[in-house]
């Protein structure tokens, strides 16, 4: 009796494997991947899933990658990078130091028939500064402090400083109806008036949207229907796009473009640094002949090459792209030199010191990579070089912590306002989250630029920043890395400094 | 045997309340999710303001208080990233791990079985030898990277197989083989060392010495004893299976599982969403043990569950 039934079940388990072998192999004739797609459809493999479709809920890659296909900001960029209006008719302007008047266009409606006006426009900046609303965007909206309807197509932003950067934070600010956005699962169910909207979200699995037919804005999607997948691994993403089961890949690795169909890049917002311990307690970096040693030993084009396939520049003595505003374009990089970075060592006193350099795994680009490199140009020059690498939330915590600043701070910094004020606020500043210098010029300078409004000011206060931090050299200042995706040979699309993923500006040849 | 199985469930329960405790705490050690979730460039104000808003700013001994009260009302919060219900997202989760979970460990239990036993049946021969070599080559292969070969193999170049997702069953059959790999291994040397073991006593002399067939007594009369080890190891990887192969099999398929999310939760420092996962595989473990325990005593009454 036990037996058979142990026969019974060892049949029925092998039937069901070779029924599934075989269907897979009769699905996998009938309807391969790259014909069903032609019919004006993609699919994008992203990293990971967006943990909410609310536009104003989260920080969170994958959820900006999707929803900003859906939702609109008053203000828009080209693919350089540059501001332009958006759902407004003109770029704000500042009426007073702390009030912004913003014109809307008129005439555009969220897909559900809402009027996208002044009154949404108001409920949408009250609803991410609602402190009950916790989102995660706060830093990017930052000093906005309220919001007035002036008449139908014309609000009024208040800060609560004055804030020049008001027009980049507001490319951060998405505009979401009223009256659906009060609805239970709005998160899961996004209405908005940009060029696609939701079809459906498969939790775990996919989320497909399809082109708006009444958008009212440029360029009109050529692409009916996109369909995002949220595959972890490189390695699983990269597979896919070999079979052909996606079009777009993000994040692919300098070392598999050859591998890969085709590939585009795009200068990216994101850049390795090396944050020195400038303080007066520090033994060792708080030499400034040490701190520039640190830079001149690292061989900057050999990382770019080497550890990135050349899809990163140098950087120049900063780490801010060359889009952003405040980048100040006369700065030049520190050389390599080991000769003399081995001289300045032995004149500070400190061949043989120890230097403690933190840093984390897998969460970066190339970043383990990355550390081990700059630790053996550091050796190079004379220093014993004691590499830590902790769990990232363990990193976190030094790099937070105000009090015991490490020698050295491996960090990607990233900074998506493109505007100077970021970066420099958080890391150049001393009263800076992740500051290790104690240099009151950099803080006054900087706090005297947030609340600058004339641009040719607050710029040469940017560079006298910049120019100060490179010279003393605050950081070991390493590349500006490039954003690579992968993608299959039909779709034609030129990537974006700002990294989003605009489907209307993407076309299928053939 | 009532009785019996309430008291395992009693000390199963205890067991989930230390597992709670232990990540509980660990996990409110390591790092701060609030660093994690805003921006590197939010200000301590903002840090403060939103720690505040998730009720982190509270003791640990304050908020262990009233995750316990949440647990007894069956609320176990809401996921600090996914802001829902933490345990309606594992639960929604769930299915796709058990199906992942019972077609990988259905076939390395049949695999291992007939290849075990058919190893044993002739020791030193050519099949035994290729069962040996290959178990040892199967089970020293990492999961993440018998994934990727399958991936490689059957969906790029041979392209007969999806290389990700969920979906018909064609998209089962590369996570259920590729979780089943280092199973296979470990168990088909468990089931022929077993087998050999009982073959060489002296009751299945005697049973060969009545003129019972071969078949009969390998197949009845050594198989229930070689059952009981071999249920012990079966029952360890499932166990494998659900707390940790899933996570990888998972990720690399991304496959929507609970594995997939308690990686993600990980990764994000979802406090509330990893205590989740953990308390419904703990409670899991605990009846996956019972379970066994049980199956022990079917097929052998000698043993007594004490």
């Amino acid at each position: 009796m036990r037996r058979h039934r142990f026969a019974a079940l060892s049949v029925v388990l092998l039937a069901a494997l070779a029924a599934a072998a075989l269907s897979a192999a009769s699905a996998a004739n009938r309807a391969p991947a790259s014909t069903q797609a032609a019919a004006g459809s993609i699919t994008i493999a992203i990293g990971s899933e967006p943990t909410s479709l609310d536009p104003q809920l989260k920080d969170d890659g994958g959820e900006r990658a999707v929803s900003r296909n859906i939702y609109e900001t008053l203000m828009a960029r080209l693919a350089n990078g540059k501001l332009v209006p958006g759902l407004a008719a003109a770029a704000p302007k500042q009426i007073r130091p702390k009030v912004w008047r913003v014109r809307l266009r008129t005439g555009i409606t969220f897909t559900n028939g809402e009027p996208m006006n002044a009154d949404a426009v108001v409920y949408s900046i009250k609803r991410i500064i609602n402190k009950k609303f916790n989102s995660e965007q706060v830093s990017f909206v930052g000093t906005i402090s309220g919001a007035r309807k002036v008449d139908s197509r014309t609000v009024d932003i208040t800060t609560s400083a004055p804030d020049p950067i008001l027009p980049s934070r507001i490319y951060w600010l998405t505009i979401v109806p009223p009256k659906a956005s009060k609805a239970q699962g709005f998160a899961e169910k996004p209405v908005g008036t940009g060029p696609y909207m939701l079809t459906e979200w498969r939790k775990g699995d996919r989320i497909t949207l399809q082109a708006n037919p009444r958008y009212w804005g440029k360029p009109k999607p050529r692409i009916q229907s996109v369909t995002y997948r949220f595959i972890p691994e490189g390695g699983t993403r990269l597979a896919g796009l070999l079979a052909g089961d996606f079009d777009l890949i993000t994040n692919l690795l300098p070392e598999d473009v050859k591998r890969a169909p085709k590939s585009v890049s795009a200068v990216g917002l994101e850049h390795p640094v090396v944050i020195l311990n400038a303080r007066p307690g520090n033994q060792l970096t708080n030499d400034v002949r040490v701190r520039q040693a640190l830079n001149l030993a690292v061989d900057k084009n050999g990382i770019a090459k080497a550890l990135f396939g050349g899809f990163a520049r140098v950087d120049d003595g900063q780490f801010l792209s060359p889009s952003w505003t405040g980048y100040n374009p006369a700065l030049r990089p520190y050389g390599y030199d080991p000769a003399r970075a081995k001289q300045l060592i032995e004149a500070a006193g400190a061949n043989g010191k120890t230097i403690n350099f933190v840093g984390e795994s897998g969460r970066w680009l190339k970043d383990k990579e990355t550390i081990e490199a700059i630790a053996s140009f550091w050796r190079a020059a004379g220093l014993k070089v004691n590499v830590q690498i902790f769990d990232f939330g363990e990193y976190l915590n030094r790099l937070f912590d105000k009090e015991n600043r490490a020698d050295a701070i491996y960090l990607t910094s990233s900074n998506e306002l493109l505007d100077a004020d970021r970066t420099l606020s958080a890391y150049y500043a001393p009263s800076g989250i992740g500051a290790s210098n104690s240099d009151q010029d950099l803080e006054k300078w900087i706090t005297q630029a947030r609340s600058e409004s004339n641009v040719a000011k607050r710029n040469a206060l940017y560079r006298q920043a910049t120019r100060r931090a490179r010279d003393r050299a605050y950081f070991t200042f390493l590349v500006n890395i490039a954003d690579l995706y992968g993608t299959s040979k039909r779709l034609q699309w030129r990537p974006r400094q700002d990294s989003l993923l605009f489907v209307n500006t993407m076309g299928l040849s053939g | 045997m009532g009785r019996y199985i309430v008291r395992r469930l009693a000390q199963g329960l205890l067991v989930v309340f230390l597992v709670t405790v232990v990540v509980f705490v660990t996990t409110r050690l390591v790092g701060d999710p609030v660093d994690v979730l805003l921006p590197f460039e939010a200000t301590t104000e903002q840090r403060a303001e939103f720690e505040h808003q998730l009720g982190l700013d509270q003791s640990i001994p304050a908020q262990f208080w009233d995750y316990l009260v949440g647990v007894v009302h069956l609320d176990f919060g809401e996921s600090l990233v996914l802001r829902e219900d933490a345990m309606g997202i594992v639960l929604e989760r769930l299915p796709a791990t058990l199906l992942l979970v019972a077609a990988g460990m259905g076939l390395a239990f049949v695999v291992s079985m007939v290849l075990g036993v058919l190893a044993a049946l002739r020791p030193g021969g050519w099949f035994d030898r290729l069962a040996v070599v290959g178990s040892l080559a199967a089970l020293s292969m990492p999961e993440f990277w018998v994934g990727m070969l399958l991936i490689y193999v059957f969906a790029v170049e041979l392209d007969l197989l999806p290389s990700s997702g969920k979906g018909g069953i064609e998209h089962l059959v590369l996570p259920a083989v590729t979780m089943a790999f280092a199973t296979i291994g470990r168990m088909v040397m468990i089931v022929r060392s077993s087998m050999l073991d009982e073959l060489a006593q002296p009751y299945v002399q005697t049973a060969r010495a009545k003129g019972l067939s071969g078949r009969r007594t390998v197949g009845i009369h050594a198989m229930r004893n070689v059952s009981v080890p071999v249920l012990t190891l079966f029952g360890w990887e499932l166990i494998l299976a659900l707390a940790g192969y899933t996570a990888v099999v998972e990720t690399v398929f991304a496959w929507p599982g609970i594995g997939y999310l308690a990686y993600n939760a990980i990764v994000d420092q979802d406090l509330i969403l990893l205590q989740a996962v953990v308390f419904l595989v703990a409670i899991f473990v605990v009846v996956i043990n019972i379970l066994i325990d049980i199956v022990y005593r079917a097929i052998d009454p000698r043993i007594q569950l004490a």
